[in-house]
């Protein structure tokens, strides 16, 4: 009689602790699979901009004859970022690059009224503004899952599970000193 | 806000000072009238009784003596009822009307209309069945570049219980009752994002949003929790969107802000929704705006500072307007 009981038991701590391990697993590969998809949306909306840049160029180079070298600069920015060859790190540093090339293309806009005024170069401006909110949008949510990813790596009872099939946290996206620089009204009122 | 005191000062001295007159005027009017109707009425009435009293058998008294007091009232109300109406409509055709231009020239108001039903059902904000819904005080038109609509609503649902002797009642329970307002929001979107007030922050808080999102995960239901960066605005708020990139696209960051801001100037629990590219918000009330002074009160001539009152209530428009900067329009839509 003792014997059984104690069987059961037995087998009611196995089955749940089977289940724990389960749901805490699944969990854990559903975090990751956020923070894997929230970096793929990143990368849809960085391939938009990609997109718009030879616009914008096209549509301004005829009215900014001295802002050539800008305007180069942009364009080999945005070939080193889509040719698929370099580190994750160098790609989010050339993605800076290319935010604040486009921040300082903007700026001397400032000194063509013609161009600032003109349909063309309206719209594109909307549409660089709609992707660059859509760039931090995806960016915060990014953050949002890997916070949410290292929580689970770091704490109990996940922590353990994480550790047994090698997880590691990740790191967050932080906007980089040039790209901190492109809002500082300031700087922008001296030019 | 100086300048619009400023305005309504002088507007007053010109224009609106004549109309409190005349309102006044017609308020006694109507309140002498319902005096008189009611004195003839309550006066025929206890006459009716005196004479019961002598005809019908005492047993017999309190009945006759109810039914003939609640028919005068009944009596009473429906004399009068024209006369009251008459009395609103000519507040807000003269006064709210003429206040309405101030906020913007382009602003409408109809005072017999609402934000219908349908509009805010769409809103998801409130979820429960509606069995009774009221609207009224509509206004509609533009502030700057965007195009809004905001009513009072009550909304309400039922509830039938049933008694040991068989008797029901029924009770209606308020789901919303306050000011809603729909406008065009400056971003387009596809997903739903809807921004409760929320239940707290903390452990406990903390544990349950966990419960709601598993909850939500097991259902396959397409919203999820969105946990936001800010800690304040998380405090005020909890989040549920379908699309976690677009529910950070519609919050950005300085949002966040000015819904914050927004929120404790009103001081009460607001509750917004971003669906099909427009933005809604329920703004709880328990006060009844646009209404006229009341007919029993003293004196009730409106003075300069209820002008303004009034006019801070229509305001309200063109302040979420300001407050949520929807009329920035640097993005795609247009």
């Amino acid at each position: 009689m003792g014997g059984s009981l104690i069987f059961i038991l037995l087998i009611v701590i196995v089955l749940a602790g089977a289940v724990t391990f389960l749901v805490l697993y699944n969990s854990l590969i559903g975090k990751r699979n956020q923070v894997d998809q929230a970096f793929a949306s990143i990368d849809v909306m960085l391939k938009k901009r990609y997109d718009l840049i030879p616009n914008l160029i096209a549509t301004v180079q005829t009215y900014m004859g001295h802002e050539r070298a800008l305007l180069t600069e942009l364009t080999e920015l945005r070939t080193r970022a889509m040719a698929g060859d370099i580190t994750p790190e160098q790609r989010v540093a050339t993605e800076n690059q290319i935010s604040g090339a486009i921040g300082r293309l903007m700026v001397s806009v400032e000194n063509y009224p013609d161009l600032k005024s003109s349909q063309n170069f309206l719209q594109l401006q909307a549409s660089l503004n709609e992707t660059e909110e859509q760039i931090s949008a995806s960016r915060r949510a990014y953050n949002a899952a890997v916070t949410d990813y290292n929580n689970a790596v770091q704490m109990v009872p996940t922590n353990i599970i994480a550790g047994m099939i090698g997880m590691q946290p990740r790191t967050l996206f932080v906007a980089a000193e040039a790209e901190r620089r492109n809002v500082d009204v300031q700087s922008m009122f001296q030019r | 806000m100086t300048d619009h005191t400023t305005t309504l000062a002088s507007l007053y001295e010109r224009e609106l000072r004549p109309i409190a007159t005349e309102l006044e005027q017609h308020r006694r009017s109507v309140r002498q009238r319902a005096m008189v109707v009611g004195l003839g009425l309550f006066g025929g009435t206890a006459l009716l009784l005196l004479l019961s009293l002598i005809i019908v058998p005492t047993s017999f008294f309190f009945f006759v003596a109810f039914g003939l007091i609640a028919l005068a009232v009944v009596a009473w109300n429906a004399l009068m009822n024209g006369a009251f109406q008459n009395y609103r409509r000519s507040f807000k055709d003269n006064v709210i009307t003429r206040l309405v231009k101030l906020v913007d020239d382009s602003l409408q108001y109809a005072p017999g209309q609402g934000i219908s039903r349908e509009e805010f059902r769409t809103s998801q904000l409130y979820t429960h069945g509606i069995d009774r819904y009221k609207c009224e005080d509509l206004f509609y038109g533009l502030v700057g570049a965007t195009d809004i609509r905001f009513s009072e609503i009550h909304a309400e649902y039922k509830q039938t219980s049933t008694d040991s002797k068989g008797n029901t009642t029924t009770t209606y329970h308020t789901i919303f009752k306050g000011v809603f307002f729909i406008g065009d929001f400056h971003k387009d979107f596809l997903g739903q994002t809807i921004v409760m007030p929320s239940g707290g922050s903390g452990l406990l808080a903390d544990f349950g949003r966990t419960l709601q999102n598993f909850g939500t995960t097991l259902i396959g239901q397409g919203d999820r929790i969105v946990q936001l960066e800010d800690p304040e605005f998380m405090e005020l708020f909890s989040v549920r969107s379908t699309d976690q990139v677009e529910a950070r696209y519609i919050l950005s960051t300085s949002l966040m802000r000015r819904l914050i801001e927004f929120r404790t100037r009103l001081n009460t629990p607001i509750a917004v929704s971003f669906i099909n590219s427009n933005i809604y918000i329920a703004i709880p009330t328990t006060k009844d705006h646009f209404e006229p002074p009341g007919l029993w009160s003293g004196n009730a001539q409106l003075s300069m500072q209820q002008f303004e009152a009034y006019l801070e209530d229509i305001r309200l428009a063109a302040a979420i307007v300001e407050d949520l900067n929807l009329n920035t329009r640097i993005w795609s839509k247009q």
